[in-house]
């Protein structure tokens, strides 16, 4: 059992206060990271600014283009036609020593063939030497050929290079509620320069790319296109003798077989050898823009191809960093 | 202060542009000789019947062709000597009327979609007969859309005037051997030089708006000289006679002499078609 006892409440005094000023909070001051937006700015600028004051839209697309044209010369079964077409020339050319021989065939009556027995030799070391530094240079000319996108990188850059841009604007001078928005938008372009040389297999491919060039340097000249015409104007004049005046000469078993033979594959070898002459010359220019290209870095003692794809990583991860930096939060200061 | 600012802009945008608008319409003006110099002269629309080629020794008649070397001249050559050829030693190719019977003014004689057969013979046969060249027949083609050099030309267009004949035989087209070669004159300016993706849309849309709005010409698509020759109005005898430097391909350089006679048959009417 419990008792209570009742307790008589303290009467307070009433006090009078003064009249205490409203509570205002104060927003804190945002402290705009200015290294970061200062970064992103000056690399967006020169992302977008370079390829254009650098003629980088011509030159890749030269390189695409020279890459696209040779497309039909260097399949598979396109070097075998040049190897046999190399053959029948050099079976022909025997063919008519023989027939000069044993017919005892004097010298200026058949005036092209003449040209064509003393050229031969030559027309034939010429030729090897051309069809096997294309050959050679195929495997590299298929890891460039089969980089996606190649013409597109000058875009990517500017495109990235506008992104960082605006992201660095507004991280400097624009509204404090973009700023979250910009940096990641910088992140994403800086993800993209990043990704694409390592997604493309860029590096090895670029390389690839420059083997090719120098391999064929001694190629794409004028000089050898020059060189090539001549002897297809020696070829040329000699197989229509072959096929007119040169028939009434006695030639019988192999090397009638040997000539006519020639005389046959005359149309096929004349379109290779024409075909190929063409896509040289048509792209020497384009040739010599890839060379540019590649130039842009040898001051600093770099092949420019080699040095793009690891221009973009480096460039995006420059841009990640700074967007990284911009993302995180910043210090609040009270006043 | 602020609201100045795009006054000041305004203003410059508005005296940049009246200063446009007043140097275009000033060069439009100053081009108006030039209409006045074709309403001299007369274009002639219809067929150019074509005599085949003949040749008495060096002495060549009818229509015919030569190519000279890189390096060499219309007067002395080098030529390419065609075996096929017995006209001038080979050094002339001789050409026969085709099914249109000749060249048709004011109207393309297009090269057919499938230009050449398994041996690269041309089957190009309206303007000409294909022509035995080096083993392989070649022809000729008038397209709207040069094949070498991809651009757009004009049909052959022929003026007279005092019986003197001028031409752009642009179009004029040769398919030989699995290759295309333009051999007119004027030649057309090339554009198959590298693009970047989109710049030939970019391109034409800039063509648009300059010559909508800034009334610019329109960029040149030919350059050099034409054809020249003669024409007589009475008998309808019409030479024509040009040079043309390839440009690009295998045989860069080399240079054709073409020379068309034959008789003018007036049509009337634009004509248009292919082989």
């Amino acid at each position: 059992m419990t008792y209570s006892l009742p307790i008589a409440e303290p009467r307070l005094a009433v006090i009078e206060l003064p009249a205490a000023p409203p509570v205002v909070r104060v927003a804190a001051r945002f402290r705009r990271r200015r290294l970061p937006a200062l970064v992103l700015l000056v690399l967006g600028t020169v992302l977008v600014v370079g390829p254009i004051v650098g003629g980088l839209f011509v030159k890749v697309a030269s390189g695409q283009q020279m890459i696209d044209a040779f497309a039909p010369h260097l399949t598979v079964d396109q070097l075998g036609r040049y190897d046999d077409d190399l053959q029948t020339l050099r079976t022909g050319a025997a063919a008519i020593d023989v027939v000069y021989q044993d017919q005892q065939i004097p010298a200026g009556k058949y005036p092209g063939l003449d040209a064509y027995r003393t050229d031969a030799p030559a027309i034939d070391q010429r030729a090897t030497a051309l069809l096997k530094r294309i050959r050679t240079a195929e495997p590299d000319y298929r890891r460039v050929a089969s980089i996606g996108g190649f013409d597109r990188v000058p875009f990517l850059l500017v495109a990235s290079g506008l992104a960082l841009t605006y992201a660095g604007g507004v991280l400097l001078g624009g509204r404090r509620q973009r700023s979250g928005g910009a940096a990641i938008l910088a992140l994403a372009a800086a993800a993209a320069l990043i990704a694409y040389p390592l997604v493309s297999d860029l590096p090895s491919r670029s390389r690839a790319g420059e083997r090719l060039q120098n391999a064929l340097a001694p190629v794409m000249t004028g000089q050898t296109v020059r060189q090539e015409q001549d002897d297809f104007v020696v070829l040329v004049t000699a197989v229509g003798e072959l096929d007119t005046a040169f028939r009434s000469e006695q030639h019988t078993g192999r090397e009638a077989a040997d000539l006519n033979a020639l005389v046959r594959a005359w149309p096929e070898v004349s379109s290779d050898l024409a075909g190929l002459v063409g896509a040289i010359n048509d792209n020497i220019t384009n040739y010599e823009a890839l060379g540019d290209l590649d130039d842009l870095t040898s001051g600093v003692g770099l092949s420019g191809l080699v040095a793009l794809p690891w221009f973009l990583v480096g460039a995006g991860t420059v841009g990640a960093v700074a967007a990284l930096a911009a993302l995180r939060r910043p210090r609040k200061e009270l006043p | 202060m602020s609201n100045r600012i795009p006054t000041r802009r305004a203003r410059a945008v508005v005296a940049a542009l009246a200063l446009t608008l007043t140097l275009s319409t000033a060069a439009a003006c100053s081009g108006g000789d030039s209409s006045g110099e074709d309403q001299k002269r007369t274009q002639l629309i219809g067929l150019v019947r074509l005599t085949p080629g003949a040749a008495k020794g060096s002495t060549l008649t009818g229509t015919w062709f030569r190519m000279i070397q890189v390096g060499g001249s219309v007067k002395n050559g080098p030529y390419m000597t065609n075996a096929n050829s017995k006209a001038d030693g080979g050094k002339a190719t001789l050409l026969q009327p085709g099914s249109s019977g000749g060249l048709r003014l004011a109207g393309y004689q297009s090269q057919p979609k499938q230009p050449f057969d398994a041996k690269g013979n041309s089957l190009a046969k309206a303007i000409t007969k294909p022509t035995p060249f080096f083993g392989v027949a070649f022809s000729l083609g008038t397209n709207p859309v040069d094949p070498q050099t991809k651009t757009k030309v004009a049909p052959p267009t022929v003026y007279v005037k005092d019986g003197k004949l001028t031409a752009d035989l642009s179009s004029w087209g040769v398919t030989w051997n699995n290759q295309v070669f333009n051999q007119g004159a004027p030649k057309p300016v090339s554009n198959t030089g590298a693009k970047a993706p989109g710049q030939a849309k970019a391109e034409k849309v800039w063509d648009w708006v300059s010559g909508t709005y800034l009334e610019s010409a329109p960029p040149a698509t030919i350059s050099g000289k034409g054809a020249t020759g003669t024409y007589d109005a009475k008998t309808g005898r019409f030479v024509l006679e040009w040079t043309s430097l390839i440009e690009g391909g295998p045989f860069n350089r080399f240079t054709g002499q073409w020379h068309l006679e034959g008789t003018f048959e007036k049509d009337g009417r634009a004509p248009s078609g292919s082989n």
